[in-house]
């Protein structure tokens, strides 16, 4: 009866209503208290916050994010391929191998480079 | 095994890539400089090995989705060339910088395995990710001189509206993708055969397609810089280091021209009436906005990225020839034909100018058209190649810009584009002026300064090659000819 686009819009409309209404409830529901200081820190309980979050972080942090992302990957197409493994035989082993060796190049590189120092 | 031998070219260069990273990474750092001629070698016995290969016989690789054709041959020879000139241009620039030149070469072949790659992919994936094996090199390079500012910006603006357009791109192959239920280049065509789409509009199907292909193309002209995509390029062009200017402004062009011919005019050549008057206008918006905006320009190399616009519009002109709007069937070999021919004339060309601007931009570091007075009594040599080069993008006879604009206009004339012909001439006589400022300024005022300058064997080999290219395919065009007619046979019907 409803074309396949139909059942998107029903579930865009329903999508929105439901965050829409979860924000609304507990706008209603909740006690008012007016805002102190404290409730504008960034983190309400812990930790009392040094200085601004507006600061400029050393470019070594999105150095490692990087080199980590190497792992990432290798993680991601390592687990299906050891769960399939037996069904798959040597050529995919083969695949595997040519793929970890580029990432291993990366690695290396990396390191040679002194990407892996915290000077 | 075939699955191999239609990727050999892809694979040695990927793996040669990966050997210049290793060499840079372990070699202590005063033998990095080699790694330049190195490169150099490689890209000469690639060339002579791909030269080699010819052949008349398809092969179609990994389920069709990558085949090596004459089509595909002639793209991945040309682009081999492109490298191999900046490869010639980069050295010394490289050499230059305190640190991190060795990066250059391996993000060079990187770029080189996408444009071959581009060249043979049949299936959307694949030619997505062989666009962005060539755009996210180029975004690097373009910002290689990162502790000068412009560079970097050139860089960052490149990067920014790049990331854009691959997103507009992608997002049309979904669109096309969602009307015929393929990413197949063959299985959409067969697709498109069966659909009712005398409408486009009206029909659903009709619209998702129409949308997607404007799209598409949106990305496309974007890499091939094409008027009203063009925005980037002059910025980009000028901060970016001269060497890789050079490589950007032929390129993505070479690249893109490749991947238009294949997708749009081999594959969705059965729905060409929805498509093929968008052409006509990028063709003759490129051509009239990238001659007037050069008339201005006192930089170089931004003048030189106006006029490659304009030069683009020109092959533009070439696929447009090749669609039947105005005359049913006949001309799509002859069309295509001429595009690939002004492609290489273009190629040898633009490389030839870019190489005197390299040279000089390497020794005196300036780029302005007024810093190149009375280079002609000082530098008889370099003033020779940068007159034949910018002669032949004016298209003077008898040199390799004169005949390609003749088999292009040829070509369109008989396709039935009277107009658009008309209309490529006159942006030809507009472009003669500003060519001839700049070599008025070289041949007819006086140098202020005694400039010294002393070219190494590359930069030499460089010029050399370039405008000798320039003068003998001027001279003898079937030698270009024969093969691009051979290639566009695909077309026949």
């Amino acid at each position: 009866m409803f074309s396949p686009y139909a059942y998107i819009a029903f579930f865009a409309v329903v999508g929105t209503a439901f965050i829409l209404g979860a924000f609304a409830m507990s706008w209603f529901l909740s006690p008012s208290r007016p805002a102190t200081l404290r409730k504008h820190d960034n983190y309400e309980c812990g930790e009392t916050p040094v200085g601004m979050g507006w600061v400029q972080y050393n470019v070594r942090y999105y150095l490692f994010a990087m080199v980590f992302l190497i792992f990432d990957v290798e993680a991601i197409f390592l687990i299906p391929w050891a769960v399939a493994f037996k069904k798959l035989g040597y050529l995919a082993f083969a695949e595997m191998a040519a793929f970890l060796l580029v990432l291993l190049i990366g690695l290396l590189y990396a390191w040679r480079k002194d990407a892996l120092k915290w000077v | 095994m075939s699955n191999l031998t239609a990727l050999s070219l892809e694979l040695i260069t990927a793996l040669a890539a990966l050997l210049f990273l290793i060499a840079d990474a372990m070699l202590p750092k005063e033998k990095r400089g080699y790694l330049g001629y190195g490169c150099i070698a490689f890209l000469g016995l690639l060339m002579f090995g791909a030269l080699t290969m010819g052949g008349p016989e398809t092969l179609s690789a990994f389920g069709g989705r990558i085949v090596l054709d004459p089509l595909a041959l002639f793209f991945k020879q040309l682009s081999i060339a492109i490298v191999f000139l900046v490869a010639l241009l980069s050295v010394d620039v490289m050499k230059k910088l305190p640190d991190g030149h060795g990066e250059f070469y391996p993000i060079l072949l990187f770029i080189l395995t996408g444009m071959m790659l581009l060249a043979g992919a049949t299936e959307f994936v694949t030619i997505f990710i062989a666009i962005e094996l060539i755009s996210i090199p180029s975004y690097v390079l373009a910002g290689y001189h990162k502790h000068v500012f412009k560079s970097s910006e050139a860089g960052m603006k490149y990067f920014i509206l790049g990331a854009f357009s691959s997103a507009l791109l992608l997002y049309g192959m979904s669109l096309v993708y969602g009307a015929t239920g393929s990413t197949q280049l063959s299985e959409i065509s067969t697709a498109l055969q069966k659909l009712p789409l005398e409408s486009p509009v009206s029909s659903g199907f009709g619209a998702l397609l129409f949308v997607g292909l404007v799209l598409m193309m949106a990305g496309f002209g974007f890499k091939i810089a094409a008027v009203p995509f063009h925005l980037w390029a002059p910025d980009v062009y000028e901060g970016a280091p001269s060497p890789v200017t050079a490589f950007l402004s032929v390129g993505p062009k070479a690249a893109g021209i490749a991947v238009i011919i294949r997708v749009f005019l081999l594959f969705l050549e059965p729905i060409q009436h929805h498509w093929a008057h968008l052409f006509v206008i990028l063709a003759a918006l490129s051509m009239v906005l990238g001659n007037l905006l050069a008339i201005p320009q006192r930089n170089l190399k931004r003048m030189l990225a106006y006029s490659g616009i304009a030069q683009i519009g020109y092959v533009l002109v070439g696929l447009v020839a090749a669609t039947n709007l105005e005359s049913p069937g006949g001309t799509a070999q002859l069309g295509i034909s001429s595009a690939m021919f002004y492609m290489a004339a273009y190629v040898a060309t633009n490389l030839a100018a870019f190489s005197v601007v390299v040279v000089f931009s390497c020794l005196l570091g300036k780029e302005e058209i007024s810093d190149l007075k009375g280079l002609s009594r000082l530098y008889p040599g370099i003033s020779f190649c940068m007159l034949i080069a910018l002669l032949s993008l004016a298209g003077v006879p008898p040199l390799a810009g004169f005949m390609g604009k003749f088999y292009l206009f040829s070509a369109a004339w008989s396709a039935g584009f009277h107009w658009l012909v008309g209309l490529g001439v006159l942006c030809s006589v507009i472009s003669l002026y500003y060519y001839f400022m700049v070599i008025r300024t070289m041949y007819f005022e006086e140098s202020p300064i005694e400039l010294k300058l002393s070219l190494t064997w590359p930069q030499k080999l460089a010029l050399g090659v370039t405008t000798l290219s320039i003068l003998f395919i001027g001279i003898y065009p079937s030698c270009i000819s024969t093969v691009t007619l051979e290639a566009a046979r695909l077309f026949l019907p």
